[in-house]
């Protein structure tokens, strides 16, 4: 019934509209501005006299992001790519197509696409870095309702996330759905969930007010290099999972419920029985009609 | 609750019973013809109302008068869940009475879902055909909302599984 839908981190438009304008044999005037998760946006612009695109991404949380370190990570990625960021946005990258346009230019343009994924993975691999050293807890508010805290405890760090769900109904499927992540997964991160309070990892922590929270114990061999991509990648994605599969959950109980009503009709029509204008015929042939 | 077979055989003997209906203007106002059950003007033209109750949370109530038969239902509820899913499924069943004929359109106070059989639908429609699929609803409910409160926790399962695998190292 369910096929798990692991949401990418990388911004698809993003990706394509690269990838077409790669192919471009002579630039044109470009600029495109896309909404992402989390209400981040993305913008490509670019002139008909180069081809040098500048893609640039925000989000709501660049200033926090930057305080734990974030730009480190974003330099190792890019590096000479970070150009002057352009007005109302967080960073900018000037993005040089390869010079013949038939060439496979996909990696560039994924790994443009994922510059927000980095902006965020940024935080995360600063906090992984610095395991051991005692650190204050990240916090890194990438929603308006909704928070993500990096809490470095010793040689592991705890990923707590704080869900919120507008509607009333939501709030009792999502609790459902959340109660399910403290089933432990051998090998994977333990996950706690707490309903009502905050987690005592964010004691202390004043103005947090949530439906759900959920905590993520990650340890070393979470943090390794082989697998720390994978883990920020769905951890990034945890909040947004959770949502897409309680509204999948919804659209499937509608259409039962409307395959029900729909069986239900049926069972009622068949006590409406026969027509009333069928013409009736006497034993010996002669017809009457009922006044 | 096809299972407890005496009560539902207890709802269909008393539904029968109640359902003898016949056309009855209004006594009070000249030229109107509503249902007795819904508007109470005379008091020798309405029933008792029953009550069969199966526990304290389910139970049925059968009003009946001289022309109309009010029967509401009042579903078995044990969790928040059960409680979100049947307000979903009686509000969405409810949108479409018009399609339903006998079903009303608000519940009566203190009962999920309610159905109002007057004598224009007995008149038009087989009675025991009626009253099978009065019952019958009640019992395609109790499954319809215990199967989708299965589906909702299947689905909660598979989902958090699915993604814990991802961060198996």
């Amino acid at each position: 019934m369910p096929h798990p839908l692991y949401l990418e981190s990388i911004n698809r438009i993003i990706r394509e509209t690269l990838i077409l304008k790669f192919k471009e044999k002579t630039p044109e005037n470009v600029d495109i501005t896309v909404a992402d998760f989390n209400q981040c946006l993305w913008n490509i612009f670019g002139t008909q006299e180069n081809r040098t695109l500048l893609v640039s991404a925000s989000c709501r949380c660049w200033a926090q992001l930057q305080k734990w370190g974030a730009m480190d990570y974003l330099r190792a990625q890019y590096g000479a790519m970070i150009v002057e960021t352009r007005p109302k946005y967080d960073i900018t990258l000037s993005v040089e197509p390869p010079a013949d346009p038939a060439a496979d230019c996909t990696a560039l343009a994924t790994k443009v696409a994922s510059l927000l994924r980095n902006m965020m993975a940024g935080a995360f691999h600063a906090v992984f870095d610095a395991v051991g050293k005692v650190g204050p807890v990240r916090d890194i508010p990438y929603r308006p309702m909704e928070g993500l805290w990096l809490k470095p405890e010793g040689d592991r760090v705890i990923a707590i996330f704080s869900i919120a769900f507008d509607d009333p109904d939501d709030q009792v499927i999502g609790r459902v759905f959340l109660q399910e992540f403290s089933k432990n997964v051998s090998g994977a991160p333990s996950c706690s969930i707490s309903v009502k309070d905050p987690p005592l990892e964010l004691q202390g922590i004043r103005g947090i007010k949530a439906d759900g929270y959920a905590s993520f114990l990650l340890e070393a061999r979470h943090m390794a290099p082989r697998v720390r991509e994978q883990t920020i990648n769905m951890l990034l994605q945890y909040r947004n999972y959770v949502h897409y599969h309680i509204k999948c959950s919804k659209a499937y109980l509608h259409i039962r419920m409307r395959t029900r009503a729909e069986l239900l009709l049926k069972v009622l029509n068949r006590a409406k029985g026969e027509k009333p204008d069928a013409p009736k015929k006497t034993a010996s042939g002669r017809t009457f009609t009922r006044s | 609750m096809a299972a407890i077979k005496p009560y539902v055989t207890c709802i269909k003997e008393t539904i029968t019973a109640a359902m003898c209906l016949e056309n009855f203007p209004s006594q009070l106002i000249e030229r109107h013809n509503k249902p007795e059950v819904e508007t109470k003007m005379s008091k020798e033209l309405s029933l008792n109302p029953i009550i069969i109750a199966r526990t304290k949370q389910e139970k049925i109530l059968i009003e009946a008068s001289i022309n109309s038969v009010r029967i509401s239902v009042a579903l078995k509820k044990i969790d928040d869940l059960d409680q979100i899913l049947s307000k979903r499924f009686m509000r969405f069943l409810t949108q479409r009475a018009e399609n339903f004929l006998v079903l009303r359109r608000k519940p009566i106070k203190g009962y999920d879902i309610s159905f109002l059989v007057t004598n224009t639908h007995t008149e038009s429609m087989f009675k025991h055909k009626l009253i099978d699929f009065v019952v019958q609803f009640m019992e395609d409910i109790d499954k319809e909302i215990s199967e989708m409160k299965l589906s909702v926790n299947t689905r909660a399962r598979l989902a958090a599984q699915a993604y814990l695998k991802e961060l198996v190292s």
